[in-house]
């Protein structure tokens, strides 16, 4: 597999592609992407200098539009994309059908990746991109690799790509949950709850479940493994490592028993995994 | 304007459903918009059209290729155009293939999950994208999003007393990923409660939502949708 890392500066890019990742993926300012303004680049400039540093080392930046925005913002979301691809040739991850038609109609001559947010959850869903532009599908984050075999191995000659879930997932389905929205907050499907008085949290996926998903993802033939955007660059290189190391091993063919014991190890290898769980 | 009444089953409540629980409803919604654990099989299905005096609809969530499958032998089994299938779509994939291959043989209702992608598209793009799908029913439990939809020529189902606001498919009943479910959530609500909470969180299948009153009163709604919220379970 091949690992696609999210970056939020030039010098952070380099190292990320210096050290095992394949490409990065990078929202700018004013560009409609499902990040704040401090996990991305400063402009399109710092974007352009990516792209072409990355091609200098035989590898790829992305750029991410994977955010809904306003009508009346198509027309400058569109020439800011042509002027970066005019700069420079990158695939585009892109959420929002609207926006993916708009830019065609106004002329964006880009390979388009379909973003998780976007919810493909069956190899249907990929017949109405399939004059669209697309050629990658990032598969939403519920939706496990075991359920997507006709996705991955698709007629329509699609890439497809996962997420780490050895580093991060939700415990709801982004963007169908709407908790944050709701109570103008942050992660409050993480709030400590109580359910008839005792402590309730919103399950998630266990550590050795989430070694399956990237065990399974790897044996299911998924070509690409996403990092995500994260704010502490520290804790993204530990993310990167621990990625590696794990691909290391699935490609040296061990066993799931041995996959969740060893993996369990760079689990916790990992700071803020251990912060979470407070171990 | 005369008001429909739709009573809302997940395919194992139908299993257990006794001979007169459907006798206030004119139509029954069979199936789940969060789970597709809860859409019925086709044998679910037949069941329900030998039971229910009334017309059925088939409710659906999020689908994969497997459960994508299962709802299109349905689709297949009991639509014809001229006694056309109501199916609640919550999912690209098959709103796509109902476009494309059953056009004539659906009514076609977006669904809630579903309705929250368009409220965000711009209104001539959701317009066309609509009518482009035969999309002529809008399914809501917020009477927020009612100015959403006006102008669009959509009917709306509003449905009570549950109004969703997130939705997983890491079953928090189970605590596993989809495969292998024991039906542990068949008739029972959690209760959630925070002192950030305006009002408790309930967790009803794989959907985390809350306890709504009356429905609004408003020209477009032509049908009410019951979805049984099992009373008194805190844990």
């Amino acid at each position: 597999m091949l690992i696609v890392a999210g970056s939020k500066a030039y010098d952070e890019a380099d190292w990320l592609l210096s050290n095992g990742a394949a490409e990065v993926y990078c929202g700018v300012p004013g560009l409609p992407n499902h990040r704040d303004e401090d996990q991305c680049l400063k402009d399109d400039g710092e974007f352009v200098r990516i792209a072409r540093m990355a091609k200098g080392k035989g590898k790829r930046a992305l750029l991410a539009i994977n955010e809904a925005c306003f009508e009346e913002n198509y027309p400058e979301v569109a020439a800011r994309v042509k002027a970066i691809l005019k700069a420079c040739r990158v695939p585009v991850i892109i959420r929002e059908l609207p926006l993916l038609h708009y830019l065609r109609k106004s002329g964006v001559k880009a390979d388009f990746i379909i973003s998780s947010l976007s919810l493909v959850f069956n190899s249907r869903a990929l017949d109405y991109y399939k004059d669209l532009g697309v050629k990658r599908v990032i598969l939403p984050f519920h939706l496990m690799p075991y359920e997507a075999g006709r996705i991955i191995d698709n007629r329509l000659g699609m890439e497809t790509e996962i997420f780490f879930h050895a580093d991060f997932c939700c415990p709801n389905m982004d963007p169908a949950c709407r908790l944050d929205g709701w109570l103008k907050s942050f992660q409050v499907c993480r709030f400590p709850y109580t359910c008839g008085g005792e402590p309730y949290r919103m399950p998630e996926a266990n550590v050795p479940q989430k070694l399956d998903m990237v065990y399974d993802a790897f044996h299911a033939g998924i070509k690409y493994l996403k990092i995500i955007r994260v704010t502490d660059f520290g804790d993204q290189r530990e993310v990167l490592k621990e990625a590696r190391v794990m691909l290391a091993l699935l490609e040296k063919g061990v066993s799931r028993e041995d996959f969740r014991k060893l993996g369990e190890k760079l689990y916790f290898s990992v700071s803020r995994h251990g912060a979470r769980t407070g171990r | 304007m005369k008001i429909e009444r739709a009573l809302q089953l997940s395919a194992p409540a139908l299993r257990a459903a006794a001979p007169g629980a459907f006798k206030k409803a004119g139509l029954l919604y069979l199936g789940d918009e969060f789970c597709q654990n809860l859409v019925p099989s086709p044998e679910d299905f037949a069941l329900a059209l030998a039971k229910f005096p009334g017309r059925v609809a088939l409710v659906t969530p999020l689908l994969t290729d497997a459960a994508f499958d299962s709802v299109e032998e349905i689709i297949k089994a009991q639509s014809s155009p001229r006694r056309r299938l109501e199916v609640v779509v919550n999912d690209l994939g098959l709103l796509h293939t109902l476009k494309t291959r059953y056009a004539r043989r659906v009514l076609v209702s977006l669904g809630r999950v579903f309705a929250h992608r368009v409220k965000v598209m711009p209104r001539s793009f959701a317009a066309g994208f609509l009518k482009k799908h035969n999309v002529k029913r809008v399914e809501l439990d917020d009477p927020a999003l009612l100015p959403r939809f006006e102008g669009l020529g959509l009917k709306v189902s509003f449905h009570t007393p549950f109004r969703y606001v997130s939705v997983t498919r890491f079953c928090p009943w189970e605590r596993h990923w989809p495969a292998g479910c024991g039906y542990a959530c068949e008739g029972r609500v959690k209760e959630l409660e925070h002192p950030r909470l305006p009002a408790p969180l309930l967790l009803k299948g794989q959907a985390y939502g809350l306890k709504t009153g009356a429905p609004p009163r408003h020209p477009a709604i032509d049908r009410l949708v019951q979805e049984p919220l099992p009373a008194g379970r805190r844990k």
